[in-house]
């Protein structure tokens, strides 16, 4: 019994071990390559991001007015929010300039700046017209509400119109008056996004329901951008990029590096001075304090979670809820042991104790987790996301973790308590 | 009494440090307010030599100062985000680019709106409150009205604090130093408190006869090490920070340094004064009415 808990006690620590160094120092598997920490994604404070700086064209001799930029900062914004950039900031430089910052650097997914860039500068002014005289307009963009998309069989993809009360009446009237024409030629319409025709069709008959549908040979990628771009709203401007440029961390060049040294140091240095205070009680927490980071960095590389300031200090917060949280139990199990319970009594009557206020520490963070994410607040939503992961993970380790290691170790050692404490019995038959 | 007067430091403490936050004045940083931007292009890179001199010539002058390297198809680009300056002062940054880098020169000197900056700041501040609130709601409901004033004064003095000395120390409050540091601080606060008012048993001790005092020094006998260690987790991961950082992270590093101390210190000085004499003297109130209420 004490041999086999040994043995599955040292595969565990092995099997944890090995794992952190793979997490930490990556390992190659053949063509394929497993390190985390190499795909883990900073925020733009600590990891760099992205500019697309973007000139305002108005027509010659047209003011640009105040509620103009207003209503192209909240599409702007509306557009990286569809396209999932929704940690990206839009500011005005000068009087004729855009910056939009997106949170897009090495370690990202989509580092292609010029789609972004033709996602924000596209007017998205979607018009039907005669297919004899493109300035012959039908419907005008105003009398369109909202596109929506569906897909076929085939994959091939149709945008619907969906018209404003007043676009309805017009689309009927519209729609009945070359429905009724005579010549075949003369029944068919195009459709225009910003100049650029994306279709046309013939009208047989009155469109009645208020929307106006047309199919394209677009993918599916291409698509959903026009129509997230078409929901955005029409930019009251024309915009053309100026510049494209990656930036530096805000935080400094070197901000991620020396984020990642300093948990990794004191990662280091809270392992070592628990073994060195708790004896093989501290080992086990050293144990679980490295499985900790190791699947605290896997879960947040595999989510694809960005990790920026403020999500770092929440970071923070639960590894000194992990680490107190490992010291209370050992200091309940000392307890109980003082109390003159045998080594595998004290751990099992120290861990039913510790449960209750380990886990209302953890739900005193755990709502501010609920908080941040309730809040729908799009620039914090990686913040939530670290900190809820981080505290689940440091919840596992210590409930499970933990426990486990611990229930090994007391199996094969049970009758050495000087392993875990100065010993000295006493003389009411108490452990001291 | 002891707690009493721990409790009368704990204010005095704070009433200084929000008073000098008065004086000194809170710096809200870029990603809630206007600025300036001044872009210096060169077709050579530039060096953190040039970076560290606009630093050392503008740090402190110009507002909250950010310097970010920027590469695009062709030039090389130093982007400096400043809260005030002068055509002068981007004159002279270009000045001090051209000591190290021949062909700096001026892109643009150009004024930056941040139109969300403001009603973000609010929300922030808004979604602060909510996570204070929610956790002193659940130190309340864990461990009775005591514990949730306890809770509500430790933790909103930890806030204040951490606020206020930032604010002296003359640091700007960006999206990571005042949305983060404060859910360090407000639930490190809550965790401190938490932990000490259980190691207090006030119920046991106030049936026991012992005073407000007593419950204290065994709520800090028995909690005192959970503090220390939570403390002392993240003070050392924040001064490696300081000590091997530079320039805005050290000052993020000592951000977080200052809300895991003020926590520490409000929760000793605010926090478990207030629950012990709370407890005190509502519980022991609450005894006598209902054995009154008996006695009827």
């Amino acid at each position: 019994m004490k041999t086999r808990s040994l043995i599955l006690f040292l595969l565990i620590a092995a099997i944890i071990m090995t794992s952190a160094w793979g997490v930490f120092c990556g390992v190659s598997l053949g063509a394929e390559r497993f390190a985390p920490m190499e795909v883990l994604q900073g925020g733009a404070d600590l990891q760099g991001e992205a500019s697309i700086f973007l000139q305002l064209t108005p027509a010659e001799g047209v003011e640009v007015t105040e509620e103009q930029i207003n209503e192209m900062t909240d599409i702007l914004y509306a557009r990286l929010d569809n396209q999932g950039f929704k940690q990206s900031s839009v500011m005005l430089i000068g009087e004729n300039e855009f910056e939009v910052r997106l949170p897009v650097n090495t370690n990202s997914d989509f580092q292609d700046l010029d789609q972004i860039a033709e996602i924000l500068y596209t007017v998205g002014n979607v018009y039907i017209t005669e297919k004899s005289d493109k300035n012959a307009v039908l419907i005008t963009r105003e009398m369109i509400e909202r596109v929506e998309l569906q897909s076929n069989a085939s994959g091939k993809f149709s945008f619907f119109l969906i018209m404003t009360d007043e676009g309805k009446e017009e689309l009927e009237k519209v729609t009945t008056e070359i429905s009724e024409r005579k010549r075949e030629d003369e029944k068919y319409v195009r459709v225009y996004v910003d100049d650029t025709q994306v279709s046309e069709l013939s009208i047989r008959q009155p469109s009645t329901e208020g929307y106006f549908g047309f199919s394209s040979s677009y993918t599916e990628y291409k698509a959903e951008r026009l129509a997230n771009i078409l929901n955005a709203g029409c930019l009251p401007v024309a915009l053309e990029t100026v510049a494209e440029e990656n930036v530096s961390a805000r935080m400094g060049i070197e901000a991620w590096d020396d984020m990642i040294l300093c948990f990794g140091l004191v990662t280091a240095a809270m392992m070592f001075i628990l073994v060195l205070v708790f004896r093989v009680s501290g080992l086990i927490n050293a144990l679980t304090l490295a499985a900790y980071q190791a699947a605290l960095a896997v879960v947040l590389a595999a989510l694809g979670i960005r990790l920026d300031g403020a999500g770092m200090a929440c970071l923070a917060a639960v590894f000194g809820y992990l680490i107190v949280s490992l010291v209370y139990n050992n200091h309940a199990f000392k307890k109980q042991f003082e109390g003159g319970k045998n080594i595998r009594a004290a751990y099992k009557t120290a861990y039913t104790e510790t449960t209750a206020t380990v886990t209302n520490m953890g739900m005193i963070l755990l709502v501010g987790f609920v908080a941040l994410l309730a809040s729908g607040t799009a620039a914090l939503e990686s913040m939530a996301y670290a900190y809820g992961v981080a505290l689940l993970m440091a919840y596992l380790c210590v409930m499970l973790v933990n426990r486990m290691l611990f229930a090994l170790m007391v199996r094969v050692t049970a009758d050495k308590p000087a392993l875990y404490f100065p010993v000295k019995k006493t003389t009411e038959g108490g452990n001291a | 009494m002891m707690q009493s007067r721990n409790l009368k430091l704990g204010i005095l403490v704070l009433v200084i440090a929000l008073v000098a936050a008065l004086i000194f004045g809170v710096g809200l940083g870029q990603d809630f307010t206007d600025g300036y931007l001044v872009r210096i292009n060169s077709a050579n890179a530039f060096d953190e030599v040039t970076v560290n001199k606009i630093y050392e010539a503008f740090g402190g002058k110009l507002g909250e100062l950010r310097i970010q390297y920027a590469q695009d198809h062709y030039n090389a680009q130093l982007l400096i985000h400043v809260q005030k300056a002068e055509q002068a002062d981007a004159d002279k940054m270009v000045e001090i680019a051209l000591e190290d880098n021949e062909g700096a020169y001026l892109r643009g000197f150009d004024t930056v709106t941040n139109h969300n900056g403001a009603a973000a700041f609010r929300k922030y501040t808004f979604l602060v409150l909510v996570v204070y609130l929610l956790g002193m709601a659940y130190v309340w409901y864990r461990q009775g009205r005591s514990g949730g004033v306890a809770a509500l004064a430790g933790s909103s003095a930890a806030f204040l604090l951490v606020i206020a000395i930032q604010s002296i120390a003359g640091m700007y409050f960006s999206e990571a130093t005042f949305m983060g540091v404060s859910v360090l601080t407000i639930v490190f606060a809550q965790m401190m408190i938490y932990l000490l008012n259980d190691s207090a048993d006030a119920k046991a001790g106030l049936l026991a006869g012992e005073d407000a005092d007593t419950l204290a020094k065994k709520a800090w006998i028995g909690g005192k090490s959970k503090v220390i260690v939570l403390t002392a987790a993240i003070a050392i991961f924040a001064l490696t920070g300081c000590v091997m950082a530079e320039g805005i992270i050290r000052n993020f590093m000592t951000a977080i340094l200052m809300g895991a101390c003020s926590a520490a210190l409000m929760t000793v000085l605010i926090g478990l004064p207030t629950y012990v004499l709370f407890a005190h003297k509502y519980m022991l109130k609450a005894g006598a009415k209902k054995k009154a209420k008996a006695i009827k």
